[in-house]
């Protein structure tokens, strides 16, 4: 059980004023944890999913989206980019990747919406306020608070200072992480944390390094050490078609997380609803060829873990 | 505004027969559907008969004998299987027709009824031969419609003619909106009420002028029950006439029961729980004869006949599913009433709304919890059912239990719309705000969609004799008063866009306008009043509202315990944003000026100037977002109103009634739609002629931080002074499968209780729903969509992943 503490005001006032950088805050969530909840992305991450659904999230600096579709060709923000990286073709804005330093001066005089720069700094406090604007949704089924991203071990002041808040509030705190941290900035949020969400993209290290950028062996002993520590883990898998969805992999994750003792598995369909993102990023899909799952077939790939005895659930 | 929950609602729901459901009711129920609704001429005719014959009468006795004529004569019919009987015209879901309301429009518009765009009704040449010859000529220059025509100010008739206000529903088709007192019929039956008039009759002082003037009334109460009851006999004898030949033993008893009902209801008190339903169905459907006008409704049907209900089990009489069946047979004949109304008024509510409300659970008078079976039954019957009428609306409260919660979720999932979710956490308190007493507040029900009422002691109509377009109101403030479509002037404003210095400048001339179009509102219920008190008072349910009979009064005349009605307020999201985006954009930041905005709506934002001016209105902050400033706005403008209209009175003031006030009300059904039409473009980016938005929801679109956030704008708005409000989610199809699914939309419904929300409606988004967003997905900004770690806030910006999402919830099992 997590530790909902007074907090001396001083420390509150220190706490409120720790700043991060966030991409967006989600009301109404309905699958990062029990009930009702809020989500806090966090920007910034350590891995390179392939088929990450929240590519804005990777960079941890704030940066300028392109949504061309919006665009009706006023070319208002033609003459403010200092860096000249922006043109009109066919009544469209057209960016020069090479040219944006993601300054941000063409987005408030785009009147459209097609310029958007994602990622803004915060503080703890802010978004606790935010956060606390659903408390009457969150008393049902546990409801509360979602640390996500991007990567919110990545910002170890930031989370701290969000959950120690948060469970003064008595929220219920989840955090959802890669796993790809250091051991002392997980065992400082695991305190304030009532739930964790991991992430195992992979079992085999190098099929990770391939896929994520980074080997799995830090994560593996993460999750080790999080139940050890008596964190509730409830393990996450995203179901990528051709790299984790063959039955010989998901006995492998399934007897992980069995010889571990976590009970419960969420399974994380791929899905494309972030491909539009990349585009607006001026970056390449590299999962263009992937059709997203059948319905069922996930199911299957779910029955296979379960027969280890463990809760499965496929989605949040 | 969009959550994720399953809906697959449309044919595949509709058509699939339930396990629970008889094959009675699913025979029955598939020749309804199958049916065409048409026009059925018998009340019409018999109607003008009685009138005919009994010129010399006072009114109210006049339409008493025509209620009783009508009764005597229209052809009756028991359907095979049924086994509630009771028809309100001569085929299920035909229409009756109502001259005596208006007539002009039935001439008008008879020939379209069965091609015109939405509710198409048959009229057979013979019918319409009828109509034409015999009926309607008789009517012409004598309608309600043209007396209050004929009263109505010029300056009133001119603010609907250029859509300011518009009040036409209640002079061509009267009142309806009542619940009348099913406690009282249970407790002594027609003819302990005819007992009542008979005493008050008895008690009228001969030689006093006042108290005389009441026994037309009085002796109008006795030939209306009395008509009642020979009515119910008629199908005693039908049902006799049937056993008789029938060969089934299990039906020829079924039909021998039905006729030993009909003798004894609704003349006494049931004796059984199945007389109960029988009698309340007839007293229910005998209003809907007697009077025209919708959202009669049937109050608390779980709690009057629950005691019946308790000794049929206690004593083996009674099984749950022969409870459900006759339940299930009661709504169908629910679903078999129809309306015809003009194409004007058509348009302000489509698809052959009735408004039958059915209310369950809540608190008891003494403030239990009042949940019971009959409530669990009848959220089972909607889902076996699964029609469009009757609505049901389920109370609840602190107290409610969860597993009652979940059975109204679960049937929230089907895509009906029902239960519209209630919350005595606010209601009640706003009852008590205006005068009502606690045992009558805790005992509430609701009376067409969202309109609040104490069945049985209440008027007609506490919501909506006329609406109020504020969205109208504003776009004449800023053109100095004068309407830009027309050039009509009908008060001179104080100045234009051009001309205000100031935001205060500008929200002092709006309310200079609003005061002078809510006396207009207020004058137009006046007229409709009067006209509907002299030409069209009904006996028959005035004698089933309390303290009708005491009194010696109609209901019109003063007759009621309470009586408080209101306006309807439409637009109330659009005039916040549209005030938030020149107070931001014109006087604040003076991003634009009055000269380009102005410009800009008078062209409908043509050209790249004008979408770069409507894209910087649209991107002012919104209403529905919980965000203070804008939702303050709303707050601002409706609290204005309210305090403006709180000087006026109804015409039954200092007759009798508690109240006689107004409230405010934003439930407004499919108005938005037609009462956007005469509004050209306006300052929160909407073009000319679109729909303005519905009730008190966000303009579709703008609400994009999901419905926790839109609850919280709602629950900024003076809640407490209403007396009905009316909230529309939009749910898409998705992760509410599962009961954790079903446990976050209870979880929803508790947010919103405890921020004291009054109504939520959630409607599901169809596949055709969703086939258009594709089209036009600009309207569809509030679909979001919540997948497990994924961030959905730019899907609201782009097309593609719009289209992403639209296809994921179309194939989502």
């Amino acid at each position: 059980m997590s530790r909902a503490e007074p907090l001396h005001p001083a420390l509150r006032a220190a706490l409120e004023q720790t700043p991060g950088v966030i991409f967006d805050i989600q009301r109404f969530s309905l699958h990062d944890g029990p009930g009702l909840r809020t989500n806090v992305f966090f920007k910034g991450c350590s891995l390179r999913c392939d088929w990450c659904c929240n590519p804005e999230s990777q960079r941890p600096t704030p940066e300028v989206a392109v949504f061309v579709a919006n665009c009706f060709g006023c070319g208002d923000c033609l003459d403010v980019c200092p860096q000249e990286a922006l043109r009109l073709e066919e009544g469209k804005v057209v960016r020069d990747e090479s040219r944006c330093d993601h300054c941000g001066q063409c987005m408030p005089v785009c009147a459209a919406g097609a310029l958007r720069l994602i990622g803004r700094v915060v503080t703890a406090g802010e978004v606790l306020q935010e956060a606390l604007r659903d408390a009457p949704f969150y008393s049902q089924v546990m409801g509360g608070l979602t640390l996500t991203g991007g990567e919110p071990t990545g910002q170890p002041e930031f989370a701290l200072a969000l959950l120690r808040l948060a469970k003064a509030e008595h929220l219920h705190t989840t955090l959802e992480t890669c796993g790809q941290a250091a051991w002392e900035v997980l065992a400082a949020l695991l305190p304030y944390l009532d739930l964790v969400l991991y992430d195992i993209k992979h079992m085999d290290t190098q099929r990770h390094l391939q896929a994520t950028g980074v080997g799995n062996e830090l994560i593996l002993e993460n999750a080790r050490r999080l139940v050890e520590a008596g964190a509730q883990v409830i393990l996450r898998v995203p179901l990528i078609p051709g790299f984790n969805t063959d039955e010989e992999h998901l006995h492998q994750l399934a007897d992980f997380a069995s010889r571990l003792g976590i009970g419960e598995v969420h399974l994380l369909p791929y899905h494309t609803l972030g491909r539009a993102k990349y585009q607006a990023l001026g970056r390449g899909y590299c999962m263009a060829e992937i059709p997203p799952m059948k319905e069922g077939e996930a199911e299957a790939m779910a029955d296979v873990m379960r027969a280890h005895g463990l809760y499965v659930k496929i989605g949040g | 505004m969009a959550t994720e929950v399953e809906t697959r609602t449309d044919l595949e729901t509709m058509v699939r027969p339930r396990a629970g459901t008889t094959e009675r009711i699913r025979r029955m129920r598939e020749a309804l559907l199958a049916t065409m609704p048409e026009v059925c001429v018998e009340r019409a005719r018999y109607v003008t008969e009685a009138y005919r014959a009994h010129e010399a009468d006072p009114p109210v006795l006049r339409r008493a004998k025509a209620l009783a004529h009508v009764l005597d004569n229209m052809s009756i019919y028991i359907g095979e299987g049924e086994l509630i009987v009771g028809n309100q015209a001569s085929k299920p879901r035909a229409a009756p027709i109502f001259p005596e309301y208006s007539v002009d429009w039935i001439e008008a518009e008879m020939d379209e009824f069965a091609t015109r765009p939405a509710d198409q009704f048959l009229v057979s040449p013979e019918v319409k031969r009828e109509l034409l010859e015999d009926i309607l000529p008789y009517w012409r220059g004598r309608t309600l419609f043209d007396r209050a025509m004929a009263t109505l100010p010029d300056w009133v008739r001119q603010a609907q003619e250029i859509g300011v206000i518009s009040g036409r529903g209640n002079i061509t088709s009267g009142d309806g909106h009542i619940i009348v007192n099913y406690r009282k019929l249970m407790e002594k039956g027609l003819l302990g009420v005819r007992q009542e008039a008979e005493e008050a009759l008895q008690r009228l002082n001969p030689y006093h002028a006042a108290e005389q003037k009441k026994r037309p009334f009085l002796e109008g109460v006795l030939i209306t029950i009395d008509a009642a009851i020979r009515f119910a006999a008629r199908y005693a004898a039908e049902a006799e006439r049937q056993a008789a030949q029938e060969s089934d033993p299990q039906r020829r008893a079924e039909l021998q029961r039905i006729a030993e009902t009909c003798r004894w209801v609704p003349a006494h008190a049931p004796r059984t729980w199945y007389e109960a339903i029988q009698s309340a169905w007839f007293v229910h459907l005998i209003t809907q004869i007697e009077s025209n006008g919708h959202s009669f409704s049937m109050g608390r049907l779980d709690q009057y006949t629950y005691p019946f209900y308790q000794a049929d089990i206690a004593a083996g009489r009674l099984t749950e599913e022969e409870m459900l069946e006759v339940l299930q047979c009661l709504w169908l004949k629910l679903f078999s009433v129809n309306k015809i109304r003009p194409w004007a008024h058509t348009r302000f509510g489509i698809g052959y709304p009735t408004y039958q409300n059915v209310t369950i659970g809540g608190q008891t008078p003494d403030g239990q919890d009042a949940t019971n079976e009959l409530s669990y039954a009848v959220l089972r019957t909607i889902q076996e059912t699964r029609l469009t009428q009757p609505n049901v609306s389920a109370r609840y409260h602190l107290r409610t239990p969860e597993r009652f919660l979940m059975e109204c979720a679960r049937t929230i999932r089907l895509g009906f719309g029902m239960p519209a979710m209630k919350n005595d956490e606010i209601i009640i308190p706003a009852l008590l705000e205006k005068g009502v007493k606690p045992e009558d507040a805790y005992d509430y029900a609701i009376v067409g969609c969202v309109e609040a009422a104490v069945p049985g002691k209440w008027g007609y109509r506490n919501t909506g004799m006329s609406f109020l377009n504020l969205l109208k109101v504003l776009e004449l403030a800023y053109n100095d008063g004068r309407d830009p479509n027309t050039g009509v002037c009908l008060h001179p404003g104080r100045g234009n866009l051009l001309t205000f210095r100031s935001f205060d400048e500008l929200y002092d001339a709006f309310l200079d306008q609003l005061r002078f179009y809510t006396r207009a509102h207020v004058v137009m219920d006046t007229t409709a009043d009067l006209a509907l008190e002299e030409l069209v008072p009904d006996a028959f349910c005035s004698a089933l509202v309390d303290d009708c009979i005491a009194r010696g009064l109609t209901i019109k005349e003063g007759g009621s315990v309470y009586d408080v009605v209101s306006g309807l307020q439409s637009g109330l999201a659009n005039v916040a944003n549209a005030l938030m985006a020149l107070k931001k954009l014109v006087f604040e930041d003076k991003e634009l000026t009055s000269q380009q905005v102005m410009e800009a709506l008078a062209t409908n934002f043509a050209g790249v100037e004008g979408e770069r001016i409507r894209q910087r209105l649209l991107s002012a902050p919104k209403y529905g977002n919980d965000l203070d400033e804008v939702d303050g706005l709303a707050t601002r403008v409706l609290s204005d109103y309210l305090e403006d209209i709180k000087a006026y009175r109804t015409t039954r003031y200092g007759r009798g009634p508690i109240g006689c006030t107004y409230a405010g009300s934003t439930s407004n059904i499919s108005a938005n739609v037609p009462l956007g039409q005469p509004v050209c473009a306006t300052p929160d980016g909407r073009k000319a002629g679109e729909p303005i938005a519905e009730g008190v929801s966000p303009v579709h679109g703008t609400d994009t931080r999901g419905p926790t956030a839109v609850m919280h704008s709602v629950a900024k708005l003076p809640t407490i002074k209403m007396i009905a409000q009316l909230l529309n989610l939009r749910l898409s199809p998705g992760s509410l499968r599962t009961d954790e699914g079903l446990q976050r939309l209870v979880q929803l419904l508790r947010g919103f209780q405890v921020l004291k929300g009054w109504h939520v409606q959630f409607n599901t988004v169809s596949t055709e729903t969703l086939l258009a967003a594709q089209k036009n997905p600009e309207q569809y900004r509030d679909l979001v969509v919540r997948v497990a770690g994924y961030s959905a806030l730019f899907v609201t910006l782009d097309k593609a992943t719009q289209d992403d999402i639209i296809n994921r919830t179309m194939h989502q099992p």
